[in-house]
């Protein structure tokens, strides 16, 4: 315990035992001094969060990002190893990385785990430090799409390194839907009437029926009018036939599960995360297209640890992080030499037999976000972001 | 009164009031990892698996860190600013409670925002301290809602002729006026506690690097909801009950 | 004895004030000349203008409404059922008032997302209410109008603000005498006249504070909505995070919320002028 507390106790204002709160002698205030006292202890666990910090020797990482990214990495001992004590705060949504780094965070901040779709875009706006890929030797194990990915760099430099994967596919519940939906706009068959399950993550709705309305692989370079039919289409689901839209893709799963949604836009985990009690859940990719998510690791500008952050980055796409990450998170693997040490499931759950077919027949990567910036006839970022909002109050 | 008539409607209130936390109790044990019925078996796994889950016992030590922290302290602030109020019979006495009480007003994630980029103007580094700053700030201004509440019809007559007998003010307050209304200061730390142990946005901008559990629970929502969290929800009810009777026998008037 | 009291309340003011003062009036500030500025390629440029608010009047308030709406229900019926609860513990007395003042500050424990959670299991078209009717042959089929919909979110959001609403009323309810009661009974009140002109205006702080409270809180929260309000409900909170996130209007974003606060404030001030003259009222013979 803390000095602070040593002091207190020699002055006969708390007793001994470091567990806090019950240890102050009375809170029976008869007197002005058992009045400080009392401010003593708040005093005192205030100093408790001052002085609270890993033990000396170890070096400190702040991680903010996705709950078991960060654990992942601690394949095989390697923090005790290294003597790296990660900090974790977790995220839940793309948004806050740049609500959180921009607002201050810059400077407190190390490792996050941003969408390839919004990566640019953090680097663009300058939340993210280059990575000096020698300190990350790992990275020449990556799959070779995910080394080639263009969506990972600005001019020449890398920002982003894919971490982990999955996809945007369509589910749905095997026990009540007979025959699998081919494609996106199925989700408006009267069958499905207030059974449709939506999500709150806006690229994961307007990409895959951009596809399907505009008919366009790239989804992300459309017209204004394209745009406004693929919202109306939208719309249409969200008040015709959803049942809800679920915050988080685990909450869809306890959709799925409590049987309250039968199909829904969904990840591959899903289907495990609804747990084994679950009705079966299975998926299609539809005809249209599809649409993938790739997270990644990315350093923050000024990360007050860069150095250690380095080794964090490295182990990230090494086999064991790897394996660990997937096994945990029904997430797809970056990297192949992590194939031999998945578990049965999560190596079932994605096309590994062929990954670089599977890239190239997507175009290699991610679609490039909207443009930021004002480009010919095309929607822009801000556009999409404000049709969202029409939708979300419709 | 009618009696009879207000004990039925608690009976009913009170009922509502309970229910949804003996759901939330009876699910920690429930067999199954989903959360419907029907309900197939007991059993405490999901205490043992909550307990494996890495990070969840530092998070429940930083959370009950700082949720006494801020009972604490904005209990503290809050009563005397709460006498300040009553005491003071002065008609700017609206006009206080309104600017004590604008942090309520603002939206949390806007709070949370602007105490992280405050705070970082000023170099204040992150972390649990500055996680009880924020929530201070904003919680203690329930406190003084709350006392000002008790203390508005409070007959002042057994104060003044306890000072008038030569009891300094803080006798006065200690022997006369804290008895009196103890339960509501109790009370008021104990919603404080509560609001503290829930916030998640505020916490979320300015702990820097660590978790508490609304932020552990919310990060583990992304790959799906189990009963862990109904066990984490019963291990912090258990504890808050203990600090209650504690509180409440500590605060008992020796004599 | 006035010429002492002041500055007294004001030294006991000081320590609550003081960290208002320095920890949060001056990010408040901060934002609030922030919302006069616009963003331009992601920088904040330093270019005076009203056209947020313009902005946030024209497009959000549909979610301004709605929100205020929704915490103005939950306030009013919070603090209606609330009284009537912090009445039986005060009038029944006793420890059984003590055991429902406790039964209520236990409530107050479990989590937020825990209880929002529960409200599923209870209202989902699975949940225990449509298991329990159908097995008691009240109805066929579940019924699925319970959950997904703004009855479920305040439902929800009523449950969980009781228990913040009830201690102060509770509190000021324990103020008043019984004398007074008494006395008003022997000379012939009704209880609804007593209710009226003795009970209510005495305890209107109680009333106010735990309003208050309420209404802060639900205008703040943006969870209940996005977890149990089905499509239909938009809070503005979400959009306040977009603002500060992928629009990296930050400007924008504090435009909204001051609008909020506006809201609420003007929302509380004709609440507390109403109650004032009920008050007055009441104080009349």
């Amino acid at each position: 315990m803390s000095q602070e507390f040593e002091k207190l106790r020699k002055a006969g204002l708390a007793m001994s035992s470091p567990s806090g709160l019950a240890q102050f002698r009375s809170f029976g205030m008869t007197t002005r001094r058992d009045f400080l006292r009392l401010a003593g202890a708040g005093a005192l666990m205030f100093g408790t969060g001052l002085g609270q910090g890993p033990a000396m020797a170890a070096e400190t990482v702040n991680f903010f990002g996705w709950q078991d990214y960060d654990t992942a990495l601690d394949a095989n001992g390697f923090f005790a190893a290294n003597d790296i004590a990660v900090k974790s705060t977790y995220m839940t949504d793309n948004n806050e990385i740049i609500a959180n780094a921009k607002n201050g965070g810059i400077g407190n901040m190390d490792l996050v785990t941003p969408d390839l779709l919004y990566g640019p875009f953090m680097a663009q706006i300058g939340l993210f430090e280059p990575l000096d890929l020698a300190q990350i030797p790992n990275f020449s194990s990556l799959f070779a799409p995910f080394q080639a990915m263009a969506a990972a760099k600005m001019d020449g430099q890398q920002f982003c390194l894919p971490f982990a994967w999955g996809n945007v596919v369509l589910m749905y519940n095997a026990d009540v839907v007979k025959e699998a939906p081919t494609s996106w706009l199925d989700m408006l068959k009267p069958e499905f009437k207030g059974k449709v399950g939506l999500t709150a993550e806006m690229s994961h709705l307007v990409i895959p029926f951009t596809m399907a309305v505009a008919k366009t692989r790239a989804a992300t370079r459309i017209t204004k009018e394209a745009l406004a039919e693929v919202y109306a289409t939208l719309t249409k689901i969200k008040k015709e036939q959803a049942r809800s839209i679920a915050p988080s893709f685990g909450d869809l799963a306890a959709q799925f599960a409590s049987g309250e949604i039968v199909i829904a836009p969904a990840w591959e985990p899903v289907s495990v995360w609804a747990g084994e009690k679950a009705p079966t859940l299975k998926w299609s990719f539809p005809v249209e297209g599809s649409f993938s998510f790739i997270d990644n690791m990315a350093l923050i500008k000024d990360a007050p640890h860069k150095a250690t952050a380095y080794k964090l980055l490295n182990q990230s796409l090494s086999p064991e992080a790897q394996a660990n990450a997937a096994n945990k998170n029904m997430t797809a693997v970056t990297v192949e030499k992590a194939l031999p040490l998945l578990d049965a499931k999560p190596r079932s759950l994605y096309p590994y037999e062929d990954v670089a077919g599977f890239w190239a027949a997507r175009g290699d990567g991610m679609p490039p976000l909207w443009p930021v910036e004002k480009d010919g006839d095309f929607v822009t970022l801000d556009d999409v972001l404000s049709g969202w909002e029409e939708f979300l109050r419709a | 009164m009618n009696h009879r008539l207000l004990w039925a409607a608690a009976l009913v209130v009170g009922t509502f009031m309970i229910l949804p936390l003996l759901v939330l109790v009876f699910f920690a044990f429930s067999s199954s990892p989903l959360l419907r019925l029907p309900l197939e078996g007991l059993t405490f796994n999901w205490f043992l698996r909550l307990a494996e889950t890495q990070g969840f016992l530092g998070s429940l030590t930083n959370s009950l860190l700082i949720s006494a922290s801020v009972g604490i302290v904005s209990t503290m602030i809050g009563t005397l600013a709460a006498f300040g109020l009553s005491t003071g019979k002065s008609r700017f006495s609206g006009t206080y409670v309104s600017i004590l009480a604008l942090p309520l007003m603002v939206p949390p994630l806007v709070l949370g925002i602007a105490f992280l980029s405050y705070f970082s103007s000023l170099g204040l580094r992150l972390g649990l301290h500055a996680t009880v700053i924020a929530q201070v700030v904003t919680l203690q201004p329930i406190v003084v809602l709350i006392v000002v509440s008790r203390l508005s019809g409070f007959d002042w007559a057994a104060v003044d002729s306890a000072r008038d007998l030569g009891a300094s003010s803080w006798r006065t307050f200690i022997d006369v006026t804290f008895p009196i209304i103890r339960p509501t200061i109790l009370g008021a730390a104990l919603i404080v506690m509560a609001l503290s142990l829930d916030d998640f946005i505020i916490t979320f901008f300015t702990i820097g690097g660590e978790n508490t559990l609304p932020t552990l629970l919310w990060g583990m929502m992304r790959k799906g909801i189990d009963p862990r969290m109904n066990a984490c929800a019963l291990i912090v009810v258990a504890f808050t009950l203990l600090l209650g009777v504690i509180a409440l026998r500590l605060t008992r008037n020796p004599d | 004895m006035a010429g002492f009291r002041l500055p007294r309340s004001v030294g006991l003011l000081s320590p609550s004030l003081g960290a208002n003062a320095i920890c949060f009036v001056v990010p408040l500030v901060y934002f609030f000349v922030l919302s006069f500025l616009q963003v331009r390629s992601f920088q904040v440029v330093f270019d005076p203008t009203t056209s947020n608010y313009v902005r946030v009047l024209q497009q959000y308030s549909g979610p301004l409404v709605s929100t205020l709406s929704l915490a103005v229900t939950v306030a009013a019926i919070v603090t209606v059922i609330g009284f009537i609860y912090a009445s039986a513990c005060r009038f029944i007395g006793g420890s059984k008032g003590g055991w429902l003042l406790a039964i209520a500050m236990i409530t107050l424990f479990g989590g937020y997302l825990a209880k929002l959670y529960a409200w599923r299991t209870i209202l989902g078209e699975n949940g225990i209410l449509n298991t329990g009717l159908i097995e008691l042959g009240l109805i066929q089929a579940p019924i699925t109008a319970l959950l997904y919909n703004n009855f479920a979110v305040v439902l929800a959001l009523t449950h969980y603000t009781l228990p913040l609403a009830i201690l102060p009323i509770y509190g000021s309810l324990r103020a008043i005498e019984d004398l007074p009661i008494a006395a008003a009974r022997d000379l012939g009140a009704t209880d609804f006249r007593i209710l009226k002109d003795i009970i209510v205006p005495q305890c209107a702080t109680g009333l106010f504070s735990a309003f208050a409270m309420t209404l802060l809180f639900v205008a703040g929260d943006a969870i209940a909505p996005r977890l149990l309000g089905g499509t239909s409900s938009s809070m503005v909170g979400v959009f306040i995070q977009d603002q500060f996130g992928f629009r990296v209007n930050a400007p924008m974003g504090s435009a909204l919320a001051f609008t909020v606060i506006a809201g609420s404030a003007i929302i509380l001030l004709i609440i507390g002028l109403g109650g004032g003259r009920l008050v007055r009222q009441g104080d009349q013979p």
